[in-house]
């Protein structure tokens, strides 16, 4: 699509603020307007990346999960681990991705109590691994005009 | 629940919107979205106001316009003129009104016990004047209160100027309100009963029970990073609270009025207000998704600890470094299950607003940062 989706709905964006805005009452309804310029803002940055940080961030969980299944000691968990790591992004769709995304992160949360459970070097290798892979996904998601 | 969860958030708050907020004089006043509802609204207010106020006559609502008040609450603001004792009188005023099918009574009541107890104090407030739970008289339950005009709310235009000098001035009269609302005796405010007692040791209980509740309720998608802080805060009690204090619930920058010369009129937006831990407040306005200018000043205003030693000062009470952490994180957990919220109540109910998106995608990675921060994990 030509012209690019994240220029056009940046510009789209500034219009909305710059000259739509200022054209209409009451101020109620411009806020509305403007809460859907900021919706755009964000879906301009979040265009470009929104396969590739979901593709990333399922193999990062992935490979977690290949690390930690044989330091889980709980079968079931073990188990389901192991088949996770072995899943693969092969459709690209963003509502694909998004499904994979929610699966691991929700087996993500199960190992991560599980792991606080547990004693030793090894669990904490892997707690350690987890919490430097949450940090990166916050990395992933940040937009350049959030406040932290 | 999700009603009181998702009532914080207004969409003039966001610094992508800051310029939007000029003087009224200098918008086009088209009004072409003004109707017969907005008309009738009008005639149905100016009879109930005669009908509170039996000594005045010729009584005329108009100017009524819908303003951002929130995502629970419809706000309209308007003019009331009437003749009292052969004189013309004009006064200004705010309508809070429930959306239909709406089930916040417990909330309407408190916000409107706050502003009332606190009402003539050190604490400003908007005086309020009416609530009414009848829904025959506008449709739903609603409550009235003055106007306090002329002044600025939003955290965008705090950051430009005039305003962006004073944000020394600003910080000090916040923290120093807050300050002032911690120390003083709900029973003395006439406010337990109003709202709900709660012993100092099961403070962070029944306050981390509630909102886990809201996200167990209403999560979309898993959150690794909310489910972790709430495991460790459960983990980690803090000590029981010191007082129980009138805890604001939403008290940080946004949510009061200010001028030019930054000078802090009005506390506002009291619907999450509740008896509890006085550090609960301090926790919720340090919170990092309202660092609005993008760097450390908490509120956009000062440094964590000045605001801190500020609110020490002015309320006399401690804020115990461990305790105060365990009310910053769960003070995340808190506005995530509030962001949480509004996604969930976007998708699944009949209230579309825009709102509901915006404090959603906006504020969520910004809280689970500021809870990484909190926990140590963020490099």
């Amino acid at each position: 699509m030509r012209p690019a989706v994240n220029v056009v709905f940046m510009k789209m964006a500034q219009d909305l603020m710059e000259r739509v805005i200022p054209a209409i009452s009451p101020t109620y309804h411009q806020g509305t307007i403007g809460m859907i310029a900021t919706m755009l803002l964000s879906v301009a940055e979040e265009w470009d990346r929104v396969a590739s940080r979901r593709v990333e961030e399922n193999r990062s969980i992935r490979d977690i999960f290949r690390k930690a299944s044989p330091v889980v000691h709980k079968p079931d968990l073990a188990k389901r681990l192991k088949e996770l790591a072995e899943t693969k992004d092969e459709d690209l769709h963003i509502s694909a991705l998004e499904n994979s995304n929610c699966t691991l992160r929700a087996a993500l949360i199960d190992l991560h109590v599980h792991i606080e459970s547990q004693q030793g070097k090894d669990a904490r290798a892997i707690e350690d691994a987890i919490w430097k892979e949450l940090a990166a996904s916050t990395e992933r998601r940040r937009f350049s005009t959030a406040s932290f | 629940m999700i009603d009181r969860a998702r009532a914080s958030f207004k969409a003039n708050r966001f610094p992508a919107l800051a310029h939007l907020r000029k003087s009224r004089s200098t918008y086009r006043s088209t009004n072409g979205l003004r109707n017969d509802a907005m008309a009738s609204l009008e005639t149905s207010l100016a009879e109930y106001i005669g009908s509170k106020m039996p000594d005045i006559t010729v009584v005329r609502v108009d100017q009524l316009e819908q303003i951002s008040g929130g995502a629970s609450r419809q706000t309209y603001r308007f003019r009331v003129s009437y003749q009292h004792g052969g004189e013309h009188r004009e006064r200004r005023l705010i309508l809070r009104r429930d959306p239909t099918q709406s089930l916040i009574d417990t909330d309407r009541r408190t916000e409107f016990s706050a502003y009332k107890a606190f009402f003539g104090t050190d604490v400003p407030v908007p005086e309020v004047l009416w609530l009414e739970d009848d829904p025959r008289h506008l449709g739903s339950p609603f409550f009235i209160g003055a106007e306090m005009s002329g002044f600025e709310a939003s955290p965008a235009r705090m950051l430009l100027p005039p305003y962006a000098q004073h944000h020394q001035k600003l910080g000090e009269q916040k923290w120093s309100i807050l300050g002032a609302i911690s120390a003083k005796d709900p029973r003395n405010l006439g406010l337990v009963g109003p709202m709900e007692w709660v012993e100092p040791d099961q403070c962070w209980k029944r306050e981390l029970d509630y909102w886990e509740g809201v996200i167990n309720s209403d999560e979309l998608i898993p959150q690794p990073i909310v489910r972790a802080a709430i495991r460790w805060l459960r983990r980690n009690p803090p000590p029981p609270a010191q007082k129980i204090s009138v805890v604001h619930g939403d008290f940080r920058t946004g949510n009061f009025l200010f001028d030019e010369q930054g000078k802090i009129h009005g506390i506002l937006d009291w619907e999450m207000a509740h008896l509890g831990d006085p550090l609960e407040d301090l926790g919720w306005g340090l919170n990092r998704v309202w660092c609005w200018a993008q760097n450390d000043r908490r509120g956009g205003l000062l440094p964590r600890d000045e605001a801190i030693a500020i609110w020490r000062k002015a309320s006399g009470l401690k804020a115990d470094p461990d305790a105060l952490h365990w009310w910053e994180l769960f003070n995340c957990v808190k506005g995530q299950a509030i962001w949480i919220s509004s996604a969930h109540a976007w998708e699944t109910g009949e209230n579309k607003d825009p709102i509901l998106v915006v404090a959603s995608w906006t504020p969520m990675n910004s809280q689970d940062r500021a809870m990484l921060e909190l926990m140590g994990h963020l490099k």
